[in-house]
């Protein structure tokens, strides 16, 4: 029998050990493949769930990450689409046109899709602007934005969260901060405008209130009485009257001779606010919403505190009409209460020197004043036909105030796959052949195994 | 809620210096118009949140005057939430120590006074002075020194009138008992009706 000794050469040359070198790395590497692929190759066999075969997926930003022509061409008569994200409106008509053309659309999601809503309508203030009310599903921070930019920030929660918006520009947009995973849209109006004239005494209620009014956006004409003889005029002060304005504030002290047109302007659709002790002036009757109690003073420094209007001077409402929707209470008493008449309204505020909260409240009153006499005249300007086109047919869906809801609609709600399922286009390992794995495995090892016996030969 | 006037009590200096200017004032206002005006005045600290409740407030005196930070802040919040200070130097003397500090201090807090138009609405709100605001006999006689100062100054808050600022001294020509106005020809008072008129209506 022949030793290796015997066979190996007398002489070892530089070339000789490189060679061996080239040879021990390679066989090193190929066993290394080797051993990976049969893991990997276990893996699999092991595995508990099937990989999904997707074809597309809908990423965060709620678009397609596979081009729609190559979807429409595809062979496959059924589709596994991975939900990702809420798929914006372009990506649910582009998978709604897929089902069209004869595909069956399966789509899951690795989680339970966050829903986000809101519903936007047009406030009116002079200045115009929107209300928006989202509903979501959990706590995050919502970003509002139109076409010029960022507009606000809102957190999300389960029972609902509502902003106010200045005037928008195109489309707004509300999108959960966080994830983006829905975004939702819609045109809102135009700015609109809505006339108010004050009537009333020279005070600092009419004063603050007017400033109030005007620096919030609403054009305001206004009366103001001075003495029998002297009355302060702004703009257009004849009687009021419905082509000319559309609300009329009436503080105490306004004329008779005003008062007494009222009546009319409210039936052909005028809004009337009554403030304090206005409710006392003669020749008011029926457009009164409660009849006036004793004054009650306001708490001394409560315009300071958390319930800022118990700092006011309060008139209550002791009998209010039974048509009468009462809007605020005061320690039980009616406080704000509203009321149809004919074509217009009427809103009581027992408020009186509204004001203080102004001047007297915290860092915050001056805008918590003017948007409560905002929110207050808003609700009773005459209304038009909503200006916000509507269209929600699933066919021609132009607006996408509801995203999740709409896919549920058309597609039903995406099955959500358990976390060992592994869509095999996103991790491209899984999608090989376990048959190739297996002949990487055999071939390396066996590879492996040849230059080994080869390096023992030479 | 009534028209209550008030004056302003500050640290420094003397602040009560024209005790019968608040009665002559509600007097004018009571005769000549029929805002509901409180038949006392109210005297209210410059630091007090109190003064947030009283949206015009007089200020006066004859000596340096000097700002406590926290007079300095309530002013700038008072003037920001829409209230109306009207200063006079009751030394109707440009070259003053009223004078002088009071508008350094008024400058430091709320920026810089400006000349007042004549043309300016608060000479118009109520009775009409075509010419601006109305001498008073203490800068035509009184001192020999005949120093009349054609414009009251002002200063700007939010695009409101906050600060009315007054060299004329006002407050030795209105500070008299009222009853005593039946020997005026022409009522001197009647430009603190204007100033009145102009806070409840600008």
């Amino acid at each position: 029998m022949r030793s290796r000794a015997d066979t190996a050469p007398v002489t070892v040359g530089t070339e000789t050990v490189g060679v061996e070198r080239v040879l021990r790395v390679a066989g090193a590497m190929l066993h290394v493949v080797g051993i990976a692929s049969m893991a990997l190759l276990l893996w699999r066999l092991l595995a508990t769930s099937t990989p999904v075969r997707v074809v597309a997926a809908v990423g965060s930003n709620g678009a397609l990450d596979t081009p729609f022509p190559a979807l429409l061409r595809s062979a496959a008569d059924t589709m596994d689409i991975a939900i990702n994200g809420v798929p914006d409106v372009r990506t649910r008509a582009m998978l709604r046109a897929l089902r069209g053309s004869g595909h069956t659309l399966r789509l899951s999601a690795p989680r339970a899709l966050p829903p986000l809503a809101i519903a936007v309508e047009d406030e009116w203030k002079a200045i115009g602007g929107s209300r928006l009310q989202v509903v979501a599903n959990d706590s995050a921070v919502a970003s509002v934005a139109d076409d010029a930019g960022l507009l606000d920030s809102m957190r999300l929660t389960t029972t609902g969260a509502h902003a106010a918006s200045g005037p928008v520009q195109g489309v707004l947009r509300v999108a959960d901060a966080a994830s983006h995973a829905s975004v939702a849209s819609l045109r809102a109006g135009a700015p609109s405008s809505a006339r108010v004239l004050v009537l009333g005494d020279a005070t600092w209620e009419s004063r603050f209130l007017i400033s109030a009014l005007e620096e919030d956006g609403w054009p305001v004409d206004a009366a103001v009485s001075l003495s029998p003889k002297v009355t302060v005029s702004q703009g257009t002060t004849r009687s009021p009257s419905t082509a000319r304005h559309a609300i009329v504030v009436l503080l105490p002290g306004a004329s008779s001779s005003a008062v007494s047109t009222l009546p009319q302007f409210v039936r052909a659709g005028g809004g009337l606010v009554i403030v304090g002790e206005a409710a006392r002036l003669g020749g008011l009757g029926a457009l009164r919403v409660g009849t006036p109690g004793a004054t009650i003073a306001g708490e001394l420094g409560a315009e300071a505190s958390e319930e800022p209007r118990h700092g006011l001077d309060l008139v209550p409402m002791m009998s209010v009409s039974t048509a009468a929707v009462v809007l605020e209470r005061r320690d039980g008493m009616t406080a704000v209460a509203a009321r149809r008449l004919g074509a217009g309204r009427v809103v009581q505020v027992g408020y009186d020197n509204s004001w203080l909260w102004r001047m007297a409240g915290d860092d915050a009153s001056p805008a918590a004043h003017r948007r409560w006499w905002t929110t207050l005249l808003s609700s009773i300007v005459p209304m038009r036909a909503p200006r916000a086109t509507i269209a929600l047919d699933a066919e021609h869906d132009t607006l996408d105030a509801a995203p999740l809801a709409s896919l549920v609609r058309d597609f039903g709600s995406p099955v959500v796959r358990p976390a060992a399922v592994i869509p095999v286009n996103q991790l491209s390992i899984a999608a090989i052949d376990p048959r190739w794995i297996l002949a990487l495995a055999v071939v390396s090892l066996v590879a492996s195994w040849v230059i080994r016996r080869w390096r023992g030969f030479t | 809620m009534r028209f209550t006037f008030a004056t302003v009590q500050y640290e420094s200096g003397d602040w009560d210096s024209a005790p019968l200017l608040a009665a002559n004032v509600i007097d004018a206002v009571a005769r000549y118009t029929t805002i509901d005006v409180a038949p006392s005045g109210a005297i209210v600290p410059l630091s007090s949140e109190a003064l947030l409740r009283y949206p015009l407030a007089f200020l006066t005196g004859h000596l340096p005057v000097r700002f406590t930070a926290a007079e300095r802040a309530m002013l700038r919040k008072y003037c920001d939430r829409g209230g109306l200070l009207f200063v006079d130097d009751h030394n109707h003397d440009i070259d003053g120590v009223f004078h002088k500090t009071c508008t350094e201090e008024l400058a430091q807090t709320l920026g810089a006074l400006k000349p007042i138009p004549n043309t300016h609405p608060v000479y118009r709100s109520f009775f009409t002075f075509r010419d601006g605001p109305p001498t008073t006999s203490h800068e035509l006689n009184g001192w020999g020194d005949n120093l009349v100062h054609d414009h009251l100054q002002g200063i700007e808050r939010n695009g409101r009138l906050a600060v009315i600022y007054s060299s004329k001294d006002y407050s030795s020509e209105w500070s008299f008992h009222p009853e005593n106005k039946r020997f005026l020809s022409v009522d001197n008072t009647r430009f603190g009706v204007n100033l009145v008129v102009y806070a409840l209506t600008r």
